[in-house]
C-alpha cells in the first residue's frame, strides 16, 4: 500500500511536520575562490581553530581567496547564535569544522 | 522520504469521501506503509487515524491546531494534533497524554538544550521521572523494574516522546541524530519515583513543588549503571556510588552539568536510619564522587572544557593530586527513590545540560 493510499483510506493524521523530510540541499559552491571573503566558523571543539587557520591560509595563498576570518561558537553544544549568523550572512563563503 | 502531499490539519485527514476499510491486511499494508516512510521507531505502531487523534484530544479538552511551538533541530510545529498523532502510534490512553506534553514542554527549556541533546554523538536520550498522584492514576511504575519492561504507562510515554522528538523534532538516526550508539532508552525511558517506599520526601519538593503536584522532571542522561551493595555500612555504600560515579569516560568529570543517582528502597532506607538525609547523600557524593587533576589529564577529554572554567574555581589545575568533584556542586547530584526491594541503586551519568522539572497540566490547563 503506497503512503498516500494509507493516510487517504485510514484517515491518518501524519505524525510528522513536512520539514522534517523536506530535502535540505547544501549552499551553492563558489566555482573560484579569487578575491572572495571566507569565513571560518570553529565550533569551539579542541583543535577545530588549528584545522581553520591552516584551511584559511591555504584558500589563500592556493586559491587567492581574498581575506579570511575565524569566528567562535560560544558553545559547541548549542546552536550559533543569531548575531553570529547574520554576521556570517555578510562573508561570501563560510567553512565550518568539527575539532577533536 | 515522503514525496507526497501531506494533509495538514485533522479536518482535512477526515475527508468524508472515502470509507473506512475493514479487513485486518488492509490495517497491516498501511502499518508497513508507515513503516516504509521512517515514521516509526522500528517497532509495531498503533495507526494514528484521525479518530484516535479525537479520542486523545478531546478529553484533555485540546484543540488539533494549538500546540507547544517548535521543536529542534528543524524546528518542526508542535501541534497537538500532531503530537497526538504520534502518541497514539506509541500506544498512549488519553489520560497519559498530558504526561507527554510535560515532558515535551520542560525539554524545550534551554537549560536542557534539546537541540544539542537530538544531535550530539553522545548517548544521552531524554530520563522521563514522574512525581506525585498522577502514576497511580494513570498506573506508572515506580517499583520492582520501573526502568524496565511490562508498564504500559512507562513505555507509551517515553515511547511518544521519542516518535515526537524524530518526527517533529526532526532527529533522525544518522541524519540529524549523529548519535554514535544511542541506547535502548531511546526506545522509551520513563519511571515514577516510588514516594510511597522512599525514605526521603518525594523529589518535586526539592524542586520547588508540592507533594500533591504532579510534574515529570526530564535528566539528560545515559544508560542507567547499577550499583550492587549488599553493606549495611552507610558510609560503605555511598562510597561504592561515589566510585561507580567518578569514571574518566563520563562527561561529567569534564563538562560538569548534573547527574543522577537513583537509591534503591532498601539503600534509601538504610541511609535515613543512619540519620543521612538527601542533603547528606549529596554532600557525600560530592566530596567522594571525584578525580585527581592529573588522571584526568590523560582522559582524552582534557582541553576540550577545561579552558572554560566548567571545574569549580577551587581546583588548583596546576596541582596533579588536586581533587575535582563530577559536578560543580552537590545540588547538582539529582537524588531520587525508585525500584522494588534489592540491594540496588543506579548512577545515570548526564550529559552536560540540566535537568527541568515541569507540572503535569490535565483539562486544558488545570493542574493533574
Amino acid at each position: 500500500m503506497r503512503l498516500e493510499d494509507a493516510i487517504r483510506d485510514f484517515q491518518l493524521v501524519p505524525p510528522i511536520d513536512p520539514r522534517v523530510t523536506e530535502q535540505r540541499r547544501m549552499a551553492e559552491r563558489p566555482t573560484d575562490l579569487a578575491g572572495l571573503r571566507v569565513g571560518l566558523l570553529d565550533n569551539r571543539k579542541a583543535n577545530a581553530n588549528v584545522l581553520l587557520t591552516s584551511i584559511g591560509g591555504g584558500l589563500e595563498e592556493r586559491y587567492g581567496a581574498g581575506s579570511t576570518a575565524l569566528f567562535e561558537k560560544p558553545v559547541f553544544s548549542r546552536p550559533s547564535p543569531e548575531h553570529l549568523l547574520s554576521e556570517l550572512e555578510r562573508f561570501d563563503a563560510v567553512v565550518t569544522a568539527l575539532g577533536d | 522520504m515522503v514525496d507526497t502531499q501531506l494533509p495538514v490539519t485533522v479536518d482535512e485527514c477526515e475527508d468524508e469521501s472515502c470509507a473506512l476499510p475493514s479487513s485486518y491486511d488492509d490495517a497491516e499494508a498501511a502499518h508497513e506503509a508507515l513503516a516504509a516512510a521512517g515514521w516509526t521507531d522500528g517497532l509495531p505502531v498503533r495507526l494514528p487515524t484521525a479518530p484516535a487523534v479525537r479520542r486523545m484530544l478531546e478529553p484533555n479538552r485540546l484543540e488539533p491546531e494549538d500546540g507547544l511551538g517548535r521543536l529542534p533541530p528543524v524546528w518542526g510545529e508542535a501541534t497537538y494534533g500532531r503530537v497526538a498523532a504520534n502518541a497514539v502510534m506509541a500506544g498512549c490512553l488519553p489520560e497519559y497524554f498530558p504526561v507527554v506534553l510535560a515532558a515535551l514542554r520542560a525539554m524545550q527549556d534551554e537549560r536542557f538544550n534539546m537541540h544539542g541533546v537530538q544531535c550530539t554523538t553522545h548517548v544521552v536520550a531524554p530520563l522521563l521521572m514522574v512525581n506525585g498522584p498522577v502514576r497511580a492514576r494513570i498506573g506508572i511504575n515506580s517499583g520492582h523494574n520501573c526502568l524496565g519492561q511490562g508498564a504500559r504507562a512507562n513505555a507509551a510515554i517515553g515511547r511518544a516522546v521519542r516518535l515526537a522528538m524524530v518526527n517533529i523534532g526532526g532527529a533522525t538516526p544518522g541524519s540529524l541524530d549523529k548519535a554514535t550508539f544511542g541506547h535502548p532508552g531511546k526506545f522509551a525511558y520513563c519511571f515514577g519515583e516510588n514516594e510511597e517506599e522512599s525514605a526521603f520526601p518525594p523529589f518535586h519538593t526539592t524542586r520547588g513543588y508540592r507533594a500533591e503536584q504532579s510534574t515529570v522532571t526530564v535528566f539528560p542522561g545515559e544508560a542507567p549503571h547499577n550499583i550492587n551493595n549488599h553493606s549495611s555500612d552507610p558510609m560503605e555504600l555511598l562510597g561504592a556510588v561515589a566510585s561507580t560515579m567518578a569514571t574518566l569516560g563520563n562527561n561529567n568529570m569534564y563538562v560538569s552539568g548534573e547527574v543522577m543517582v537513583v537509591l534503591g528502597i532498601d539503600h534509601a532506607k538504610l541511609l535515613d536510619e543512619a540519620g543521612f538525609q538527601r542533603h547528606n547523600v549529596q554532600e557525600f557524593l560530592h566530596e567522594r564522587a571525584r578525580l585527581p587533576v592529573g588522571a584526568l589529564r590523560t582522559g582524552g577529554m582534557y582541553g576540550h572544557d577545561v579552558g572554560r572554567n566548567l571545574w569549580p574555581k577551587w581546583v588548583d589545575r596546576r596541582d596533579s593530586a588536586a581533587l575535582v568533584p563530577i559536578v560543580r556542586r552537590p545540588g547538582d547530584i539529582h537524588v531520587a527513590v525508585a525500584g522494588g526491594v534489592g540491594p540496588h541503586s543506579l548512577f545515570i551519568p548526564g550529559w552536560g545540560t540540566r535537568a527541568v522539572t515541569a507540572e503535569i497540566m490535565t483539562d486544558g490547563g488545570a493542574a493533574a
